[in-house]
């Protein structure tokens, strides 16, 4: 914890850290699809998972730079918009994360001992 | 949306792209620039109303400070010298080495700086020591930059609320410097019309020391008065607009490059006063005066310059 930083902040920072690698994960499932910004944050939004715009719009660029998305402006009746979609290395990319993602559910249950969906507990 | 609310968030967008490398600011303010666009239309539809300075506000500041923002668009490393201040730190490491070459390699080649040396030997000499020299700036620039990067990893700086300013924004703030302006150029005309008319009339040691040349009153003096109007005229639009426009902006471009060709013509056209010292000292004020007020355009221009441009737009569905 820096100093000058309340506990309180410091709860919060370590939760945007946690959500943080979720997102990536979370954008890509979504990106399936073409879709712009805003209404990649809206489909997140009914979802249930609120993503501040200052956080993944940049995110968006940054996946298009490290090669995972591909977009290109697209004007149809309204103002132009920028589409994004997953590429061929964006489909691993998303089909690793996932599995990643299940593994570490299963771990993250064990650890916290969550009961697992077959009813079982994961961890004495 | 409104003028004002456009005009909030290109200002907004600015800020933030200003800070990114060239090659992406215009791509990414377009993005940028739509997304708020489209989510200040969201916010607005949300609470029912129509979308105002206000809501436009709070929408950029929940965005994040410009430099946070700027900071998200490049890679998450650490580094000593930060992606946003790469050319800042750059500017500056030039701009000092070659201001400290350009001070020392004349003194150095005329034998001023290095007396002892042969005149053979003076470029050599001078690279050995003023030369390679120079460099520490560089360093002393990367040993502040590395005990900034400590300083804040240390002591976490709040979060800034990014403000939008006169620079980037319209506004109608501007008519309070523009009365003052105005009062000023009108003073100036009366004070310059009045020594001309006390010269002229009275005979004493203070007015024969600033006596006008009369070949000046006949040729020139005329042409300062015109450009004092053409200014006076501007700044009373200026003053009845409240703001800048590109007219206006561009007019007084013209009117600060007239008044140093007008300077100019002041300076090298012959005496403006008839005793030596008056005129030498007039005349090197007025080429003080042709020095800032270039600096003054350039920075202007420099400031008003198109930043980014737009992107290569497809019609149609995906």
């Amino acid at each position: 914890m820096a100093k000058n930083e309340s506990p309180d902040d410091a709860i919060g920072k370590l939760e945007q850290e946690l959500r943080r690698g979720l997102i990536v994960l979370a954008a890509l499932s979504q990106l399936k699809e073409p879709q712009y910004g805003y209404s990649l944050r809206m489909t997140l939004a009914v979802g249930g998972m609120n993503v501040e715009e200052g956080t993944l719009y940049p995110l968006l660029r940054r996946l298009e730079d490290q090669g995972f998305l591909t977009s290109e402006w697209v004007v149809e009746d309204g103002p132009p918009r920028r589409y994004y979609r997953l590429n061929s290395a964006g489909k691993k990319l998303l089909a690793r994360l996932e599995s990643n993602w299940q593994s570490l559910v299963g771990v993250m249950n064990a650890f916290t001992g969550v009961e697992t969906p077959k009813g079982r507990r994961a961890a004495s | 949306m409104t003028v004002a609310t456009d005009a909030l968030i290109d200002a907004y967008v600015a800020d933030v792209t200003g800070r990114l490398p060239r090659r992406s600011r215009s791509d990414v303010a377009a993005e940028l620039r739509s997304l708020l666009t489209e989510e200040l239309r969201g916010r607005a539809g949300d609470s029912g109303r129509l979308p105002d300075d206000q809501m436009a506000l709070d929408l950029v500041r929940a965005f994040g400070h410009p430099s946070a923002v700027a900071a998200r668009y490049h890679p998450a490393v650490i580094s000593i010298i930060p992606p946003t201040e790469t050319r800042g730190f750059v500017w500056a490491t030039v701009v000092g080495v070659a201001l400290q070459w350009a001070g020392s390699l004349p003194l150095a080649l005329t034998g001023q700086l290095l007396p002892h040396s042969t005149e053979s030997t003076r470029l050599a000499t001078w690279w050995l020591s003023y030369g390679l020299g120079a460099l520490w700036w560089p360093g002393f620039l990367v040993t502040v930059m590395m005990i900034a990067a400590w300083l804040r990893r240390t002591w976490p700086a709040p979060e800034k609320v990014w403000q939008p300013t006169r620079a980037n924004v319209p506004a109608n703030s501007n008519r309070g410097r523009f009365a003052l302006a105005l009062a000023g150029a009108v003073c100036g005309a009366a004070i310059w019309i009045g020594a001309v008319w006390a010269s002229l009339t009275f005979s004493n040691p203070a007015t024969r020391a600033l006596t006008f040349d009369p070949p000046f009153l006949a040729t020139r003096a005329p042409v300062v008065l015109i450009y004092w109007w053409a200014s006076i005229a501007l700044l009373v639009v200026l003053f009845i607009e409240g703001s800048w426009r590109p007219l206006t902006r561009q007019l007084d471009h013209a009117l600060k490059i007239a008044c140093c060709m007008l300077l100019a013509w002041l300076v090298f056209g012959g005496r403006i006063f008839v005793a030596d010292d008056a005129d030498r000292s007039a005349k090197a004020m007025l080429g003080v005066l042709v020095v800032v007020i270039l600096a003054q355009l350039a920075f202007q221009i420099w400031r008003g310059r198109r930043r980014t441009t737009s992107p290569h737009f497809r019609s149609g569905a995906n």
